[in-house]
Parts: structure tokens; sequence; C-alpha cells
């Protein structure tokens, strides 16, 4: 058990806006980041995800808007008065001193007592499980140990929200998996409110108990992982979570029946709501092709354009009414493949349209 | 073979020289390298005038410190490019020839005397010739002392006074030529105890010992310190140029003249000659009393064309006929003369200063009271300060001497205790005495 | 593996020629020189007593001392000045740092004895300055007086060594390591100090060696200043005394570059793995802020003294080549443009003599460094680390036994076709220029190659390049900031060098600037226009170097352009 005292606190985003320069990379964002919760900012690159974690940090132009943790606005704060504690992408560990020196540094800062500094040292080293590379230099360690030393130093002064910035980016694919389990669990141990950075919607959904998508710096949905993906607002979460087909186009009377119509002209059948949607996503396991004839009443023929053999599932590429939609099939052993060319039968479930 | 040659060849440059008029030029070509230590504007006076006179020759004017300019011919014997070494020490031209480095050269204008003041004008071996005079005074800038009210020294003596602490300033003899003769000069002209005596009274005023010779009139023209111990043609060409200064000849002075020779195996031996020559004509000496120039023609006849207040050494017996110099004996001290005095005094004018300061505030404190234990406290002050670590015919052995002497004529030589080695001893003990002086001076003066 | 590997002979046979040009113009000319140390007087025979003399001897253990304490007083306040500048222009946004990068290199372009004839108009006891301090309060500041005089005139001369090589070491200074600290409660002076300044310790180290060693060994500044009792002084009057047999020069010469080498190795130990290069994915320098209108205020008031103080030596000069006569006054009596007429004739042969000299002896140098740098970082041949040694040795060796080491071991040998002796042929002066430069040259390519990833080397290999197009298309182009800026460094200081060209120039045709100011600076009617061929000379020096800069700039522009945009272009 350790004895770092650790906080949960509430932030609050209000009408952040953030320029450089000319540019305006973050647009009027509004969020709200409960006590203890583990939270992710995803997005691609370029979408603000890292600057508008930045700016929770203090780095960077002075925003627009406030930035409230536990109530109080830290948005015109230099970073080192806001105590909230980043990990950097690359760690910046300092080179010149040692790993002891380097997570006692914050609590120089603050001025603690020696015998107090070392003794929450050596606790914060425990807890990365690093107490024997005290001595060594930031050089001499594996990026995992590097990356947990920066923990390490960011958790022991105690601060208010952890922000991580990429942090498993640098890290090869298994050791990021550990890694993320190790940040997990000692978030839940410690309780603190923690702001991840990633593009990687994996680490996202595996992590966060919600998470923030952003674009172009405007923050597109809030939300669980799974409510992200099952019910994503637009077409650009839609396809940004998981794999979508996204189809534009307009709903459209025909005869008797209401029918979502693409711009190639494909005609969907029945959807159920919004008469004014003008996309429509199609998770690719919810399409299915069948041998032609097959298909029964609603199949449409089509054409295999594609086929990827990706494990589990064989992912095709199928044309169809001028559309190429991608189809996800779970791989049997022994089962028959279509081959490019088939002439095939295209199901949709249309119950699991998302309109957009 | 060879030497028929040349021999025919001189021979003949001779009979056409003598049989053309005087004055006239003959075909003579290729450049012409003089070492000189002179400044531009007296370098490019002569040069321009000579290459107008034989315009196939063009002058290569070589421009070393005197000491540089032996270094440099000493060091490029093996394969000889320069023509003549042209300076004003003629101490430089000693060593020059006392390595073997000059060639003999007998002169063909007429009409130049003997000697200027007490000094040869030629060396009597034939190896340099003197074409101008220079003697050794003292330079001071008016502003300098109007601001600090100070008089003008127009003595030796003078510049030992109080009033002149932290005014004088001067080069150092190992330095400059031209200073090693001033040094010498007095030293001969009171004797070795007593005008050594005397220089570390004057030095003790001393505001800098100046690398080069030119760092005094430099430094009295800018005003860094007030009066400075100077060869005449810094003082005059420093007035001519517009400096608030002024120079006078003390009593005890020598004039000596400032040399030119031809260098061993020249490559450009006749053009060599006729630059001799033509320095010696009445041509060439008028040129010297340009005011950037001014310097002492050796051809009395040039003085008639010479501005007014011009001094003329030939008709003033007041101008450097006060002392007789040897210059056996000068050559023979010559580097012990140099290293004495950087030991004593030029490394060591911190001390020197303080201790002389301390002995002038003593007797400042003296004047109109008697004490006789102070007194003689001061007296003994000064002798400590005054004391030789050697002495005059130690300074002259042969022996002694070679400890400092640079080329030996054999490597079986022997000689006894290593130059580094005597220093430090003249150094330990030269130390001793001015930091005794000052404990003695200010015992007298903290007495009365 | 007894023979060595096809790849490597090319460079091998360029390693083994560089060696045996170091060898020849640099080894054999000293070893001429410093034998004499260790001869017995009069037989010739091996001994130490010499050095058993200067310890003994109280005035060398002086001038010993003395040499330490100026060197390191020099350091200090050459620090004192370059650290603030430094620290302004990477640290702010501000306008003044662009004034800082130009004028910080111009005191490098002045000959020193130069800046010290103006320095003593301004600041001696009775310069400028002391005259209204005199005047106003009856002060008289000892600015000039001994030690401090050459501590004074050393660090104005020589602290762009230390602003350069501190401002590329904080540059290169990942954002994020300021960041963290930043992010952990720490800023301002406190964080400077505790992060900062130990990042950009090897580039500090790096400069103050520099400025150490070459105070240590200069001569130019203690002799204009009539400073005597100081190693390099002892040394040169020693040696160019008339015929004086003292072999004590030659033994503070060997003390001298013993000591410089034993100070080069020091700060070598000091960087040892402290190799910081902490800037990652091209996202590099710490971060700049704008500065609150007081603290412009004060960032311009210190910047601008601190200016006003290093280019006096320039406004002296200046005030020198325009004024008629300057004698005990604060300004001078009057002014004229006479004395730039005067020179306008003369000065046409130095110039394009300095231009052809320093041009060829800088761009040796970068060949020379090109090629060592690769050698020592590329290769495995076998003590290819002496290489960089053996150029970097130069800067141990004063100007003066350089000079003498020539004449002595050149002068009987004769170039075929000139039938001149090398030693006075004008390519002399050219070479010794090349080997006293060398080192600032080799640092910049060092630098250089230490940035360009072997990566980009082996792509160029796989695509089917030989080693020697390798290095022409790819790592010389990448290089090429750096070589420029080897050339300008090389270049400004060999354009201003006098101790070596002193003892070289042979012919006055032959002669470049610094030995024409000098010149005109030994007469009483010559200071005024000597100082106008000083302003000449500092003009076309500067220009030259500001031409190179913006050269390197546009390089370096282009090199950003193309480098691969990173994931942070938010960030």
């Amino acid at each position: 058990m350790t004895a770092l005292q650790t906080q949960s606190s509430e932030v609050v985003i209000e009408n952040l806006s953030l320029s450089f320069g000319a540019t305006e990379v973050l647009k009027k964002i509004d969020l709200v980041i409960s006590p203890g919760e583990f939270f992710s900012f995803l997005g691609p690159s370029g979408s603000g995800k890292s600057t508008l974690l930045r700016a929770i940090a203090g780095f960077g132009p002075t925003p627009k808007g406030r930035i409230l943790i536990n109530g109080e606005d830290v948005a015109k704060l230099p970073p080192w008065e806001r105590n909230v504690g980043m990990v950097f992408q690359s760690y910046a560990l300092w080179p010149h001193m040692s790993v002891a020196r380097n997570v006692a540094f914050g609590l120089e800062e603050r001025k603690l007592p020696r015998a107090e500094i070392d003794r929450r040292v050596m606790e914060a080293l425990e807890l990365v499980d690093l107490v024997d590379y005290a001595q060594r230099r930031p050089s001499q360690l594996s990026g995992g140990q590097q990356q947990r030393v920066a923990l390490a130093r960011t958790i022991v002064i105690e601060p208010r929200v952890l922000l991580l910035d990429e942090p498993l980016s640098n890290l090869d694919a298994n050791l990021r998996v550990q890694m993320r389990r190790d940040i997990l669990a000692l978030q839940r141990k410690l309780k603190l409110t923690t702001i991840f950075v990633t593009h990687d919607q994996e680490e996202a959904n595996t992590t966060s108990q919600r998470m923030a998508v952003l674009n172009n710096g405007i923050l597109q949905q809030v939300g669980a992982p799974m409510e992200l993906y099952d019910n994503p607002a637009n077409s650009f979460v839609a396809g940004f979570l998981g794999t979508a087909n996204i189809l534009q186009g307009a709903v459209k009377s025909l005869g008797d029946e209401t029918k979502f119509v693409t711009a190639a002209g494909l005609q969907l059948p029945h959807i159920s709501a919004a008469p004014d949607a003008h996309s429509i996503a199609i998770r690719p396991q919810n399409v299915h092709l069948r041998a032609p004839g097959t298909g029964g009443a609603l199949a449409m023929a089509g054409e295999v354009a594609e086929v990827e053999f990706l494990g589990s599932i064989l992912r095709y590429a199928a044309t169809l009414g001028g559309e190429t939609l991608l189809v996800d099939h779970s791989h049997t052993p022994g089962e028959p493949v279509f081959a490019v060319g088939d002439t095939v039968d295209v199901v949709l479930d249309a119950d699991k349209f998302i309109m957009l | 073979m060879t030497i028929s040659i040349s021999r025919i060849l001189s021979a003949t440059a001779l009979v056409v020289g003598l049989s053309l008029p005087f004055g006239a030029a003959y075909a003579l070509d290729g450049t012409l390298t003089i070492v000189t230590s002179y400044p531009p504007d007296t370098t490019t006076a002569f040069q321009k005038a000579f290459e107008k006179k034989y315009p196939g020759v063009k002058v290569e004017m070589l421009k070393k410190k005197t000491t540089a300019g032996i270094k440099y011919i000493q060091e490029t014997v093996a394969n000889n490019k320069s023509d003549m070494f042209w300076a004003s020490a003629p101490d430089a031209f000693e060593v020059l020839k006392g390595d073997n480095l000059l060639s003999k050269y007998k002169v063909k204008v007429q009409g130049i005397p003997e000697k200027v003041g007490a000094f040869p004008i030629n060396d009597p071996d034939g190896y340099y010739k003197g074409f101008a005079a220079s003697g050794y005074g003292i330079m001071w800038n008016t502003r300098y002392l109007k601001a600090k009210k100070l008089p003008p020294a127009k003595e030796w003596a003078d510049l030992k006074k109080p009033i002149y602490h932290g005014h004088v300033g001067m080069s150092a003899p190992s330095r400059s030529g031209t200073t090693h003769l001033t040094v010498e000069t007095l030293i001969q002209g009171m004797g070795w105890d007593k005008g050594w005596a005397e220089w570390k009274e004057i030095a003790g005023n001393f505001n800098t010992i100046t690398e080069r010779s030119f760092g005094v009139p430099d430094g009295v023209n800018s005003g860094q310190f007030g009066l400075g111990i100077v060869i005449d043609f810094f003082g005059l060409s420093s007035q001519a140029s517009g400096f608030p200064v002024e120079y006078v000849y003390p009593t005890v002075t020598t004039l000596v003249p400032a040399n030119i020779a031809i260098v061993k195996n020249a490559p450009n031996q006749a053009a060599a000659e006729a630059f001799i020559e033509f320095l010696l004509s009445t041509e060439g000496q008028e040129l010297l009393l340009d005011p950037k120039i001014r310097r002492l023609p050796v051809n009395p006849a040039t003085y008639a064309k010479a501005p007014e207040g011009f001094p003329n050494p030939f008709k003033d017996s007041s101008i450097g006929a006060a002392v007789k110099f040897d210059l056996d004996l000068s050559k023979g001290r010559y580097n012990v003369v140099n290293s004495l005095f950087d030991v004593m005094i030029t490394y060591r004018i911190d001390e020197l200063r303080a201790a002389v300061k301390a002995v002038q505030d003593a007797k400042a404190k003296m004047a109109g009271k008697s004490n006789e234990a102070a007194a003689k406290l001061i007296a003994e002050a000064e002798a400590l300060i005054a004391a030789m670590p050697v002495s005059e015919a130690k300074a002259s052995e042969p022996d002694f001497a070679k400890i400092f002497k640079k080329k030996r004529k054999k490597a079986t030589t022997k000689i006894t205790g290593r130059q580094a080695e005597v220093e430090a001893e003249w150094d330990a003990q030269v130390t001793a005495n001015y930091a005794k002086a000052v404990e003695l001076a200010n015992k007298a003066a903290s007495m009365l | 593996m007894s023979f060595i590997a096809k790849s490597q002979r090319g460079p091998v046979g360029i390693g083994v020629l560089i060696a045996l040009f170091l060898a020849l113009f640099l080894l054999v000319p000293v070893v001429k020189v410093i034998y004499v140390a260790f001869q017995e007087a009069g037989t010739g025979a091996f001994t130490l007593i010499n050095f058993v003399d200067f310890f003994r001897s109280a005035l060398f253990r002086e001038s010993f001392y003395n040499s330490l304490y100026v060197s390191g007083m020099s350091v200090v306040v050459a620090s004192l000045i370059a650290l603030p500048l430094a620290y302004f222009t990477t640290r702010f946004n501000f306008a003044g740092a662009v004034i800082i990068q130009t004028l910080g290199i111009i005191p490098l372009i002045m000959p020193p004895f130069v800046g010290a004839v103006a320095m003593k108009l301004l600041f001696g006891s009775n310069g400028s300055l002391n005259l209204l301090l005199d005047e106003w309060f009856g002060l008289n500041l000892p600015i000039m007086e001994g030690l401090n005089g050459v501590i004074f005139v050393q660090s104005i001369h020589y602290f762009p060594f230390i602003l350069i090589n501190l401002s590329a070491a904080l540059n290169n200074i990942d954002r994020s390591m300021e960041e963290s600290a930043q992010n952990l409660g720490s800023h301002g002076f406190r964080m400077f100090r505790r992060v900062v300044f130990p990042l950009a310790m090897p580039g500090y180290i790096a400069g103050a060696a520099l400025v150490f060693i070459k105070v240590f060994d200069d001569l130019g500044t203690p002799l204009l200043l009539d400073v005597n009792k100081m190693l390099a002084p002892q040394a040169y009057l020693r040696i160019s005394s008339i015929g004086i047999s003292d072999p004590m020069g030659y033994v503070i010469s060997v003390i001298l570059i013993a000591f410089s080498l034993l100070s080069l190795y020091v700060s070598l130990l000091a960087m040892k793995g402290k190799d910081y290069a902490t800037v990652q994915k091209g996202g590099g320098g710490l971060s700049k802020r704008d500065l609150r209108p007081w603290e412009k205020i004060g960032c311009y008031a210190v910047v601008l003294f601190i200016l006003a103080i290093v280019l006096s030596p320039h406004l002296g000069l200046v005030l020198l080549s325009f004024g008629t006569i300057w004698s005990y006054a604060v300004l001078p009596d009057g002014y004229t443009i006479a004395h730039y007429f005067k020179v306008v004739g003369e000065a046409s042969q130095f110039i394009t003599n300095t231009l052809l000299y320093a041009g060829l002896a800088a761009t040796l140098d970068v060949i020379l460094g090109t090629a060592i740098a690769y050698i020592v970082y590329r290769t495995g041949i076998p003590g290819r680390k002496w290489l960089d040694y053996g150029a970097t040795v130069s800067l141990a060796v004063p100007g003066v036994v350089l000079g003498i080491g020539y004449l002595r071991s050149f002068y009987n040998v004769n170039v075929p076709f000139i039938n001149e002796p090398l030693a006075t042929w004008w390519v002399i002066i050219v070479i010794a220029l090349t080997i006293r430069r060398l080192p600032y040259a080799l640092r910049a390519c060092i630098a250089a190659i230490q940035q360009v990833s072997v990566m980009l080397e082996e792509a160029a290999e796989n695509l089917g390049a030989t080693k020697s197009h390798t290095v022409r298309r790819i790592v010389v182009p990448l290089m090429s900031g750096g070589i420029l800026a080897g050339f300008v460094t090389s270049f400004a200081t060999a354009s201003v060098e006098l101790s070596a060209t002193l003892m070289l120039v042979s012919q006055e045709s032959d002669a470049p600037l610094a030995y024409g100011i000098y010149e005109f600076m030994q007469s009483a009617s010559g200071r005024g226009p000597g100082a106008a061929l000083g302003m000449i000379a500092v003009i076309i020096v500067g220009l030259g170097t500001y031409v190179s800069h913006k050269i390197i700039e546009r390089t370096d522009r282009r090199r950003v352009a193309a480098r691969p945009v990173a994931e942070e272009v938010t960030a």
C-alpha cells in the first residue's frame, strides 16, 4: 500500500478556444471530466488533442475560455502553479540527473524537507518497480523503464490531474499492452483523474471510462467507448472509431417506401427515421455476401473487387450500384472464399444502419 | 670560375658607374628587398624617389621591428633573399656583423664627415654606413602637463623628481635598439653604479615600459602618459604630425648615426649599392628634412635647406657632444645590460615603483626637518634600490657575457651557468632589496 | 582481416594525406622550434634542466600564475557578457535577438591589437571615460591597468566563442525538457540553473575552453598593453630579443603548448558522457515567450549596455579613423576623411591579399574539416581519432612558434618553377592560416556530421550510390550549414590574424590587412590611416560574414522545409 496522497479532481473546460497566430486550432471546447475518471482525447494528427492537453498543463499560447480544476480557473496560471502532472511523449527525463534526482525534482521545487523527499521518491519508485535503478542515469534504462521513471516523477508530486501525452507511442507493441495495463492499474489504485491523449482507438477503448473525439480543433463527441462506437454522432466519429462504410446521399420517398439514395444512385432499403440524414454508416460486419441467388428477397447483386485475409476475418470490397462497400466475414477454415470478379448477392442488415 | 666572373662584373659596374656623370642612372633592374624598421612615412618617400630615379628597380620594403629584422636575417641566412638592412641602432648592425651576415661596401659619395657628435658615422670595418643622425631626448605632451600642472623635464635628472611619479614612459632596451643606446649612453656617461642608480630612480617614476620603441611616442601623443624618453625623430615627427608635444635634447646624450648595410650574398648587389649612394646623395639627404621623417642628415651641406629651428649637430656643439661613446664596451656587455634592465626594472616595475615611491614620500616628509636616524634609513633604502647584482667588471667579462650569447663558436665551448639560472638569482636579490627598501623608507617616514 | 576493406581504401588514402599534411606543417615546424627547450646550452645534449630553471624562477612562476589568472578571469567576464545575450536570444521573442546575433560576431573580426589601441584611448587612465569621470566625480577607474586591461580586452574579443557555442547548445535542448520542469513546479532562473544550463553545459564548456586557451596563448594583447609578466609575452620577448641564447623562450612555448593541451583534455573529460543532444523529432528549441513591456525595456537595457562595451573598440576605431589629432582629450580635436584617402591607394593590395589568403585558408579548412569529420565519425579506420586530435592541437600552438617553425623548416625548401623558398612564398601564409584556423572549421564540421543520420547514408548506398557519391550527394549537402558556419569562423578570424603572418610576410606586396594596419600604427602620422584601414578591414570582413550568414540561413530554411513533417503540427 502506498502512502502517496492523491486527489480526485474534477476538470471542467468551458468554451475554450486557442490560436497559433491566425490559425485557430481549438474551437469552443466544452468538456467535463469527473473526479477519478480515466478520460481519453482521441483524434488524428492535427486534431488538437495534444494542444488541448498542453493547454490544461499550461503550455502553448494562452487560450480563451476557462479551465476549471476543482472549480479553480487555471487557464491564466503559469504551468508551475497548476499542480497538474504531465508525462511527455518523449518522457523528457533529464540526462544529467540520476533516476532518483529526476523523481526528486518536483519535490525539491516544493522545498520539502530532505527526509520526506527521499521517502517519497522511494515510494514512487517502488510503485513503478524501479527501486533498484534509483542511481542510474536515464540513458542506462530501457524505453519501458524510462516511461516508468517519467510516471514516477509525475505522480510523486501528487498532482491534481495526471496528463499523459501519447505515452505509449515510443514503445514496441508487446510492451505497449503491458504498459497500458500498468498505467491503468496505477490509476485505479491512486484514483487520480487522468487524461490520456492518443490517436490509437484501441488504446483509448481499453483504458478509458469516457473519451472525447476531436477533429480539426472541434470536439466531435464525448462518451463511453462503446456508446461512441454504437452511436457515433457524425460520420467522422463513425469512421474514426472502427471501420465503417459511409455513404453520402439523401432520404427519399420512392412509391410507398422510404429509401436512402446515395450519390451514385444506390438505393438502400427501409430505414427507420432521420428524414434529414445525408449520410449513412454501415459497419462491414453488417454487410454479408452470399452466392448468387441465395441472398433472399432483399439481396442486391454485386461483384467482388478485393479480398483481404486479416486472420479472424476476411475483408471483401464489393461493388454494387456504383458504390464500394467493405464487407467483413468471419473466417472459418475450409469455408469457400469468393474470388475477385465473382458475382455475389449483397445482404445488408438494415436494422444496424447508422443514420447520420 | 664564378669568382672571376663576378669580379669582372663588379669591376665593369664600377667602371661604368664612375665613368658616368654623378646622379645619372645606369641600367639597373630587378627587385631590391630592404629589411627595415622604419615607418611607412620614411620608407615610402625613399622608395618613390629611388624608383623614380631607377625605373627598372622595384623596391620591396620588408618592415620588421629591429629585433625581428635581425632574427629574420639570421633565420633566413641559408637562402638569403634580402638585399639590405636599414635601421637605427648601430648595435643591431654590430650583431649582424658579428654573425658575419653583412658585406663590406665603400661609399663613393664625398663630403661626409668622420663623426657626428662623438660617434663615428660609419662602421670602422666598413660593413655599415651612417645615413642620418639621431639623438635621444625627452618628449612631453603639453596638454597632459598642463592638466596635471607639471613643468616639462629638460634633463635626465629632472625625470627623477617625485612630481613625475607615474607620468613617464620608456621602452625596454631588450626590445628597442635605440633605447638600448640611451641606457648605455647614460651608464657610460655616469659610470656603471651611478648610471644604473640613475636609471632605477627614473624608472621608479615610470607609468609604463612599452614593448615597442614606438609605444613611447604613441603613449605621449595620446596622453596615456605625459613624458617619454625617445629618439629625436619620434618626437619631432609627432610634433610635425600635429600632436601637442614638444621635444628636447638633454645635455648628457649622444648622437648616433642611423645606418644601412648590404646583406651578405645580396641577390641584387648592384641595386643595393645604388640605394646607399642615393641615400647619401644630396637628393636623398634632403628627403630626411621632411617633417614626417625628421632625421638629422649626415651630409652637412644638406642643412642649408633645413627649415628654421632644425637642429644642426655639425654647428651646435651642445647636441650630443658631451659623452664619448665606447662602442666596444657597449658591444661586450650588450646582452648583459639588456638582461639586467629587464630583471631589475622591466619585470619588477611594480616593486621598483613602490620602493622609489616610499623613498620619495619619506624624503618629502623629511623636508625641512633633521633626523639623523631617519636620514640614515632613507640612505640605506636608496642604497638597496641602487645595489647592483653584478659589477661592471663582471658584466664585461667575456666568459660571463657568453652565458647570454646565442651563437657559440664551438659546441665544446664551456659555459658555466645558464641565463635563466643567473637571472633567477638576480631577481631574488633585487626583489628582496626593493622590499627591504620599502620597509626602511616607511620606517623612516614613521619616525618623522 | 589484415588488410583494409575495399570500401575504406579511399578514406584511408585521404586520411594518410591529411596526416602527412599535419605532420609536415604542424608537427615538424613546432618540434623544430621547441626542441631547443630540451637542449643543454652549449653542448646541445638532452636535458630537462631548463624546466627546472623555469619553476625555480620567481618571475616565471608569477608569469604562469598571471596567465592562469587572466585566462580564468577572461572566461568569467566573457561568460558574464555571453550568458545574458545567449539567454535572451534563445528564450524570448525579442527583436533585439537579430542585433545580438549580427553584432555578436563583430568583435572576432577586429584584430585584437587594433582593439587594444582603441580601448586605451577610451578606457585608459587618461582615456575618454576617465577624463570625464575625473571631471565630474574626481574618479579614475583602472580598467586598462595591467592585468585588468588584458582581461577586459580579451573578454570583449573572445566572448563570441562562448556565445556561439552556448546558443547552439541551448537551441539543441528539447522543449519538453523545460516543460517537464515547469510542470513539476520549477520556473524562471531556478529552472535555468537546475535544468536548462546543465543541459547546455557541454556547449558552454566547449566555448569556455576555447576562450581559456586563446587567452592563455595570446601574445598581441598583453604586448600592446605593455603587460609582460605573463607566459606568452615572456616567451615572445625571449625568443625575439637580439641575439640572446636563452632557451627559456622555448621552454615557455613548450609549457604553453602542454598547458593548452591539458585544458583541451580536461574540457573533453568534463564533457565526456554529457552529449545531451536532446532534440527529438525536429521539434527542437526551447519555447520562446513574449516579453512584457517592462521586461522588454530591461532586456534592451542589458543588451544595449553589453553591446556598448563590446562595440567600444569599434567606436574608438571610427573616432580614430575620422579624427585629426586625439591627444589627452575626450574626443578628437576635429574630424577629417583625409585618412581614408591616404590609405585607399595602398589598401586595395592589402584587401585583395587578405581576401585571397583568408578565403583560400578557410576553403582548405572546411575541406580538411569535412574529410576529417567523415573519417572520424563514419569509418572504422584505426587511429582515426588522431586526425581529430592532431588538427585540434594547433589551437595550442602560439602563432609565433608556428611562424618561427616555418622559417626554420621551409627556408631551404625551394618551390619548383617559382624558384623561391617555400618560407617566403605567399602560399606559406595561406598554409599557416589554414593550420591555425583548422580547429574552428573542424568543430563546425564535426557538429554538422553528428546531426546527419547514418540512415540517410545507408539509404543512398542501398540505392546503389558508392561511398564517394554518397559523400558528395548526401553527406556534404546535409552538412552544408555546418560547413558554411566553419567557413565563416575560419575566414573571419583568419582575416585578422597577425601573430603568424608577422613572421612570414617576406615582401610588402604579399602583406595582408592586419599587417598593413600594424605597420601604419608604427608612426605618429600613421595612426589615423591605420585606423581607417582597420575600419575597412572590419567592414569587408563583416560584409563577408554577413553574406555567408545569409547563405547559411537560406540553406537551413531549405532543410527545415524538406524535413518530413512530424506529428507535432499542433505541439
